[in-house]
């Protein structure tokens, strides 16, 4: 037998998706092997706790935070630009949030205008607080992988100080919490079809993934970040604007991200409390799903969509066969290496030559 | 000595396609111990693909490869190399940050991979004297000149003690003198009797080193000649077939004389990547509608220069302006529209993992160019490619640097500034580059070409500088005589 393995000349249509699923079957038959010869836990209750988790009403409710900064992530990785930050940005959001619901706001102003006032708050919030990252990289080269890290860190600091400290609500018995924002702020689902949506929140993730295909598909400033990634060189002499692209691809990325923290208060805790207690770390799982997605932006809402779902199902999975959510982690660790092996037929044909 | 011209590889019918692109077509060829043979094509020939087969980068697809009359496999760089063939890439890929000997050791395999540089440093400095190549083995790489770079990487080569040595393209960046000490090399190299194949597209070369000249033409041999038996013509006929005549009677003249001052720069000092001043006290200028020649040797300060002009580089001292405007003030969209540019090396401006549409609209102002106007583009300028949708990445050198100055230079742009503009391409290319120059010229824009080749500065040009010890100096209007320009580099 002969393996000839070639570089591809086009790449067939659906070749993505193809291989996507492929990843998601492998990993999932993987996972199920791992836990049954070490836990003895029988393939049919985990692949029960993963097919419940995609029918949970619930997973809607991670939906928007990861969707959210997700998408975001698309534009500054496009750029080659490595925003690994949406923690911190979607942290500014929250805090922003509960800033001027709390303190900015008189208390009996009515939502429709409060809450659009908010939700620039939060947008311009979180898209400067990555701005910090994307001038120090602009200016002076300064990596954005280690400075958007640190700068997590500095608003976990800051978010638990406030909590803890000066913000800590009078009306919380001493719990690290502020106290609620008035009830005409909150975001309150609607019934739409007999499951829970959130009014505000999932009609915007569906135009902005509309607009983001729509900028990289037909506009010259989508054109420019896709070529700055390529090859930042070329993109200078070429006359593209290497500080541009990186603050407004980091802007924008940041303003999605703290959109998702103004959506985990506003329809969510409605008040801001630990901040390990408002983002489960969504902001590093943000980069899973914009990975998994490939970087398309409508395939960003199937990839937040099943990563939700993931979630949703680790507890359904701590109960049914009283699993830790690591079973879940080795899931999703699988998916993402499958993922970027499988990458590798995006480029080469093999082909068995008996 | 043994000088007996046997063969020593013969290569039978190989045959390499890239998807519908043919790039060798039952190619044949005989190498004989001993010579120096040359591989000489135009443009997209299928130089680059037959010498990487060879190397193990490429797989054949059909076709026999026998050395020393024995039928050999070569399916990657290691078969290659245990088969005792050696090549030399047109663009020496050192490390850095790493000194020679250490460069060495990573290559060679054989020395182990714990050992210090001392065991190589043997072998290596015996090579060094025999062949007088003139490396310090514990300069870091960064501190070289090309051509010492060029010597590292010949040098290892040679470690390999290689029966068979190719040379893919190896004096396009080389000094006049610095080919001459290369061209001497690799004569003792011959008559220790390897087989040393060296790919060129540069005629006069093929025939002032090589024994015998194989031309390939579309992934085909024409003919394999002795170059006791060859001439220039002849060559010319057989490598670009019906196309010659053509170009040759277009030979474009120009119309007007100079007119208003587009670009001046008065007495700016300009540096290296190093921080090092390379020129100084530069004074130049160019009107609109001439070519103003700016020759000077690799390493002289050209790039740099181009690159400062272009905005890309600090300066100090006096003043730069660009159609009136303070380069200073000149924002990178603003100067990429007025100010066409081809780099020193054009990887620095296109995009392989792009098609070459793509990679046309990358430029603001091309980003709605129509389908056919590009096609018409890439018909003027000769272009061989499948197809607009082709990857960059898959053009030969010589069709890579067309796209690049074509794009360029399509919107006529007011002033145009060329780095070495033909420098990998083939004779026939270069008269319709330089045609299409003169057409763009004609049309009111203007060039300044900085080229490390003297008779294409003296061939095109309406006023002439030359770049010595850091130093330009502009000849007078008109006379840009040969001897004139050699006289200011003596
Ligand atoms: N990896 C590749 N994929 C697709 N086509 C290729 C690839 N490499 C080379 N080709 C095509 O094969 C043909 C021969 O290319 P090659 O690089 O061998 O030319 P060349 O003789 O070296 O030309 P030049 O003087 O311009 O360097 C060209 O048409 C080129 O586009
Ligand atoms: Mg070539």
């Amino acid at each position: 037998m002969k393996i000839i393995i070639r570089r591809r000349f086009v790449e067939p249509p659906y070749l993505k998706f193809t291989l996507t699923i492929l990843a998601i079957i492998i990993s999932l038959i993987i996972s199920m092997l791992i836990i049954y010869a070490t836990a003895s836990i029988p393939p049919t209750k985990f692949l029960y706790s993963i097919y419940s988790g995609l029918i949970d009403p619930s997973t809607l409710r991670y939906l928007i935070p990861l969707t959210l900064s997700g998408l975001g992530l698309i534009l500054p990785y496009k750029a080659g630009v490595w925003n690994i930050g949406s923690e911190g940005q979607l942290l500014a959001g929250a805090i922003a949030t509960t800033y001027i619901a709390l303190y900015i706001l008189p208390k009996n102003i009515v939502g429709y205008i409060g809450i659009p006032i908010i939700l620039i708050a939060s947008v311009l919030a979180g898209g400067g607080y990555a701005l910090i990252a994307g001038y120090l990289k602009a200016k002076f080269n300064l990596n954005e992988i280690l400075s958007t890290l640190m700068l997590n860190y500095i608003m976990i600091g800051l978010g638990n100080y406030l909590v803890y400290g000066p913000w800590r609500g009078e009306t919380q018995y001493g719990y690290p919490r502020t106290d609620i924002i008035p009830n005409q702020l909150w975001i309150n689902p609607i019934q739409f079809g007999g499951i829970n949506v959130n009014p505000v929140f999932i009609p915007t993730i569906i135009i902005v993934a509309a607009a983001m295909h729509y900028l990289f598909k037909n506009t010259r400033i989508g054109y420019e970040i896709k070529v700055y990634g390529l090859n930042p060189d070329a993109a200078l002499h070429s006359g593209i604007s290497k500080t541009k692209i990186i603050l407004v691809t980091m802007f924008l990325s940041g303003a999605l991200a703290g959109l998702a923290g103004a959506a985990e208060i506003l329809s969510i805790h409605r008040q801001l409390i630990r901040v390990q207690d408002v983002s489960a770390g969504y902001g590093y799982m943000a980069i899973l799903v914009t990975w998994l997605s490939r970087m398309d932006p409508l395939a960003t809402i199937l990839s937040g969509y099943l990563v939700s779902a993931l979630i949703a199902s680790g507890y359904t999975l701590q109960i049914i066969a009283g699993l830790t959510i690591g079973a879940v982690n080795l899931f999703v660790g699988g998916l993402l290496i499958l993922t970027t092996a499988l990458d590798f037929l995006l480029k080469y044909e093999v082909k068995l030559k008996w | 000595m043994n000088m007996d011209k046997e063969p020593l590889l013969f290569i039978h019918n190989l045959s390499k396609e890239f998807g519908p692109i043919k790039a060798l077509k039952n190619v044949s060829i005989n190498f004989r111990r001993g010579e120096i043979h040359i591989i000489l094509g135009e443009n997209g020939a299928g130089k680059t693909t037959l010498a990487k087969i060879l190397a193990g980068i490429y797989r054949i697809d059909s076709g026999d490869i026998i050395l020393d009359g024995r039928k050999i496999r070569i399916r990657n760089t290691k078969d290659s190399l245990k088969n005792g063939i050696a090549i030399v890439s047109q663009y020496p890929k050192l490390i850095e940050q790493l000194t020679v000997a250490e460069n060495l050791l990573l290559a060679m395999d054989k020395y182990g991979y714990l050992n210090t540089t001392k065991s190589i440093e043997k072998d290596a400095k015996e090579i060094i004297n025999r062949y007088g190549l003139n490396i310090d083995l514990n300069k870091k790489v960064y501190t070289l000149s090309f051509s010492e770079r060029q010597r590292v990487e010949i040098l290892k080569a040679l470690l390999l003690k290689p029966k068979v040595l190719i040379l893919d393209e190896p004096t396009t960046l080389l000094t006049d003198k610095e080919k001459l000490h290369l061209y001497k090399f690799i004569n003792s190299l011959r008559n220790e009797g390897r087989l040393i194949i060296v790919i060129t597209h540069r005629i006069d070369e093929a025939l002032n080193i090589g024994d015998r000249i194989t031309i390939l033409r579309n992934g085909e041999v024409i003919t394999t000649i002795d170059k006791k038996n060859a001439n220039k013509e002849m060559i010319i006929h057989e490598m670009f077939g019906a196309t010659v005549e053509k170009e040759k009677q277009l030979k474009l003249s120009k119309r007007n004389g100079p007119g208003d001052t587009v670009l001046s720069v008065v007495g700016v000092d300009i540096y290296d990547d190093y921080g090092n001043k390379i020129l100084e006290n530069i004074t130049l200028e160019l009107r609109e509608g001439e070519i103003h020649g700016v020759f000077g040797l690799a390493g002289s300060g050209l790039k740099e220069l181009g690159e400062t002009l272009y905005g890309l580089r600090e300066y100090s001292g006096g003043k730069i302006t660009i159609l009136g405007q303070d380069l200073r003030r000149i924002d990178r969209d603003e100067m990429a529209n007025m100010v066409g540019y081809i780099p020193d090396n054009i990887l620095k401006s296109l995009i392989l993992d792009l098609n070459i549409e793509q990679n046309y609209r990358v430029k603001q102002r091309l980003w709605r160019i129509q389908e056919n106007y590009m096609e018409h583009i890439i018909n003027k300028f000769r272009i061989k490619a499948e197809s607009l949708k082709q990857n960059a990445g898959t053009l030969s050198g010589g069709n890579l640097q067309k796209l690049a100055v074509s794009r360029e230079i399509i919107l006529k742009p007011k002033i145009l500034i060329a780095i070495n503009p033909t420098k990998a391409l083939d004779h026939i290319s270069i008269e319709t580059l330089h045609n299409i120059f003169m057409e763009y010229i004609n049309e009111g824009g203007s060039i300044l070409l900085l080229s490390e080749d003297i008779n294409e500065v003296i061939d095109i040009s309406d006023i002439v500088s030359v770049i010595t010890k850091r130093k330009l100096r502009t000849l007078e209007r008109g006379i840009n005589k040969r001897e004139h320009v050699l006289e200011l580099l003596a």
